[in-house]
């Protein structure tokens, strides 16, 4: 693949309602993401979402974009940079940066963002792949 | 989720006394279809069902990732405003549906800055014996 690619890239808006599915789902229920009032009260002044909730807009983008060579070889590195707000819409991004061949396998390297609809960056991180990857463990430790 | 052995878990913990290395989680959990399913539904993931519907079944590996750290976040029993600062994970294999895993945290350090405590937490997952994923996850907790 070309270095320098845009990606294909993944909307959603997160409301309340999600933010309290998510919670429910992944057993996080820290207040500051579903406690009105706590929120309020918050150096934040209201309720966020859940880090790795918006995360997976990350995951859902790598998947969407290099299918199932994510499940088995994918790699995240992210900073959670400001928070997302109940009805922000993300808008997930990346490019390919660099391609390397590695024991005959290429490695795909990423640089990703979440950004808001006010284009203010959420996440920004770094995201890898191996092409074609066999279930081996090619890049086990 | 059928969830087996549960380590650590404390009501009150004083995070101060948390050594580097110490075990803060050790579970073992059996993913079920209807824990995908909602897990899916609740971050709209558009293109894990595709996968997980067809061969060869794989979950999204966010939804092991958020299990990992679901097993550190309640046996830590961290506080209300706790904040994920920061994530790194690394998937090996893909992971199916009524897969059992065993998922691991440990302390990798811990500090006092301003009024915030920083915990740094290694992850660790393996299906069997294979590792399955790795991550590391930084929070700030307020601390007293």
């Amino acid at each position: 693949m070309n270095e320098y690619v845009e990606l294909k890239s993944v909307i959603k808006t997160i409301d309340l309602d999600l933010i309290h599915d998510y919670a429910k789902a992944s057993g996080d229920y820290n207040p500051i993401h579903i406690d009105k009032e706590f929120g309020e009260n918050s150096q934040f002044k209201n309720n966020i979402a859940h880090g790795m909730m918006v995360a997976a807009s990350i995951s859902e983008f790598m998947a969407l974009n290099f299918g199932l060579d994510w499940y088995k070889s994918g790699t995240m590195k992210i900073k959670f940079k400001e928070p997302v707000f109940p009805n922000d819409t993300i808008i997930t991004s990346g490019t390919i940066t660099k391609t390397t061949i590695i024991k005959k396998q290429e490695q795909i390297a990423c640089k990703v963002t979440v950004t808001n609809q006010n284009g203010v960056i959420a996440i920004s991180g770094d995201t890898s792949i191996f092409k074609n990857k066999n279930e081996s463990g090619m890049n086990k430790p | 989720m059928v969830s087996k052995k549960s380590s650590i878990n404390k009501k009150c913990i004083d995070y101060g006394s948390l050594r580097v290395g110490a075990i803060i989680s050790d579970r073992k959990h059996v993913v079920n279809i209807n824990t995908v399913k909602s897990y899916i539904a609740a971050v709209k993931d558009m293109s894990a069902g595709f996968f997980l519907l067809n061969p060869p079944y794989c979950i999204p590996p966010m939804a092991i990732s958020a299990l990992s750290i679901r097993g550190a976040i309640h046996d830590l029993s961290i506080p209300g405003g706790t904040v994920h600062l920061s994530q790194e994970i690394t998937y090996y294999e893909s992971v199916q549906v009524d897969d059992e895993l065993s998922c691991l945290a440990y302390l990798k350090s811990n500090n006092v800055r301003n009024e915030w405590r920083f915990l740094n937490i290694s992850l660790e997952v393996r299906k069997s014996t294979r590792l399955i994923m790795t991550g590391k996850s930084t929070i700030m907790l307020p601390s007293p």
